[in-house]
């Protein structure tokens, strides 16, 4: 029997477009979420997620505003936004983005410039297939400082340092959570009813505090 | 299954494809624009719909393939043609624009003769459009075909070639081309079966011996 596949993820690159086409095109395209445009000098990558990417960003991204309710952190959630720097050539929309450090400096604002904002504190970055642009580059030139990127099923935690990063065990966006524990909770989550891998997450943060 | 199906059909395409919406004629202008040398991805615009499609080489070598046999088959029957590839076609009136497989000028080749670009606000479109079915292709292309008054489309899934005749809004299926009546569905589907088990100067031949022997039943 003929059972219908999810949509895979579908990825598009084109070569020579110029900065002002680029902006058109998000112009244009204001209001969505997918697909991701990501720029890097004339090259322009367009990527339409899969489900199972959109859906292990979104656990991801649940987890973090979980864990900083817990923690009592305010943080902001800026998802998809498109952060881009004319001076530099570059933008991309990442999967998931997080103020927390830095909170304060962008609350209560519509829009973010990279020009006076600060950068997001925390990217998360599914990596499905191969992107034809390289990401951890782009990410350290807008100056990311952590980047939790997800491959073959593991969840490493980057931190930013000169002009590359480095893998580290635990996040310095929310300390104490670790690699290990983002691994686990990510696999957890496939195998768990929503509700009860909510209520781990929450008593493991509990635990942390108290620790 | 007929006579016009491959036994081994190639390896699933790969290709990609990306399908943006409410982009404005001006962004698919500029990205038109930006790169003319692009080959890939392949652009389809259907009034702010904008679709992107990767190729993937069985993809580009059957739409190869069937280039050629046009080719051979119009020079034997004497018919003038120009052959004119994925060229962009566009009419910024209706808002729509594509890039085909392959496509050719045949009753009309010689309204666009010695003309190095076509442009349909004045220019008439081409005879006959080749659609690669193998891409994971979104857009209703016959819609847009249909408005811009394109008179036969032929789409190739890898193993059969479908003929559609413009009938107003709509498109009909035929047995044989309008546009080269010699063409039916069977001996696209045969030489491009053939085409992957004959060696080239084999291929040539027996397209070419075909030919002949129509022309001869026509006569």
């Amino acid at each position: 029997m003929a059972t219908i596949a999810p949509p895979a993820e579908q990825r598009i690159v084109l070569h020579d477009i110029a900065w002002e086409t680029y902006e058109c095109l998000l112009a244009d395209h204001v209001d969505r979420s997918a697909p991701h445009f990501t720029y890097d000098h004339g090259e322009l990558e367009i990527v339409t997620p899969s489900v199972g990417h959109e859906e292990d960003n979104r656990t991801l991204a649940l987890l973090v505003e979980e864990i900083a309710m817990e923690w009592s952190i305010d943080i902001r959630d800026v998802g998809s936004t498109t952060f881009k720097r004319r001076d530099l050539e570059q933008g991309f929309e990442p999967d998931s983005s997080f103020y927390i450090q830095h909170e304060e400096h962008v609350r209560g604002k519509a829009e973010i410039d990279l020009l006076v904002d600060p950068p997001p504190d925390l990217v998360i970055e599914i990596e499905v297939t191969q992107s034809a642009i390289a990401k951890l580059p782009l990410y350290a030139r807008m100056r990311i400082p952590e980047v939790w990127r997800l491959r073959d099923d593991r969840v490493k935690v980057l931190r930013l340092a000169g002009s590359g990063y480095y893998e580290t065990a635990t996040s310095a966006a929310l300390p104490p959570l670790t690699s290990e524990i983002l691994t686990d909770f990510l696999q957890s989550s496939r195998a768990l009813r929503r509700t009860a891998w909510i209520r781990q997450v929450r008593e493991w943060a509990q635990r942390a505090l108290s620790s | 299954m007929s006579a016009s199906s491959v036994a081994s059909p190639p390896q699933a395409a790969t290709d990609d494809c990306v399908v943006l919406r409410c982009v404005s004629w001006d962004t698919y202008e500029r990205l038109l624009a930006d790169d003319e040398e692009r080959r890939i991805p392949r652009m389809t615009y259907d009034q702010g719909v904008l679709e992107l499609v990767t190729s993937s080489t069985p993809h580009e070598e059957d739409a190869r393939v069937i280039e050629h046999l046009v080719y051979i088959v119009a020079a034997i029957m004497g018919v003038p043609i120009r052959s004119v590839g994925a060229t962009t076609f566009r009419r910024r009136d209706l808002k729509r624009g594509f890039e085909p497989d392959a496509s050719f000028y045949i009753q009309s080749e010689e309204r666009i003769r010695g003309k190095r670009e076509v442009d349909l606000t004045i220019d008439p479109p081409p005879d006959v459009v080749l659609e690669m079915e193998m891409s994971r292709s979104t857009i209703n292309k016959m819609q847009p075909f249909a408005g811009m008054g394109i008179p036969e489309v032929w789409r190739c899934d890898g193993r059969r070639v479908t003929i559609l005749i413009r009938d107003g809004d709509a498109y009909q299926e035929s047995s044989a081309s309008a546009a080269l009546p010699t063409l039916t569905r069977e001996a696209l589907g045969r030489f491009l079966a053939e085409s992957r088990t004959m060696l080239s100067p084999a291929w040539f031949q027996a397209v070419s011996e075909w030919a002949r022997s129509q022309r001869v039943t026509n006569d």
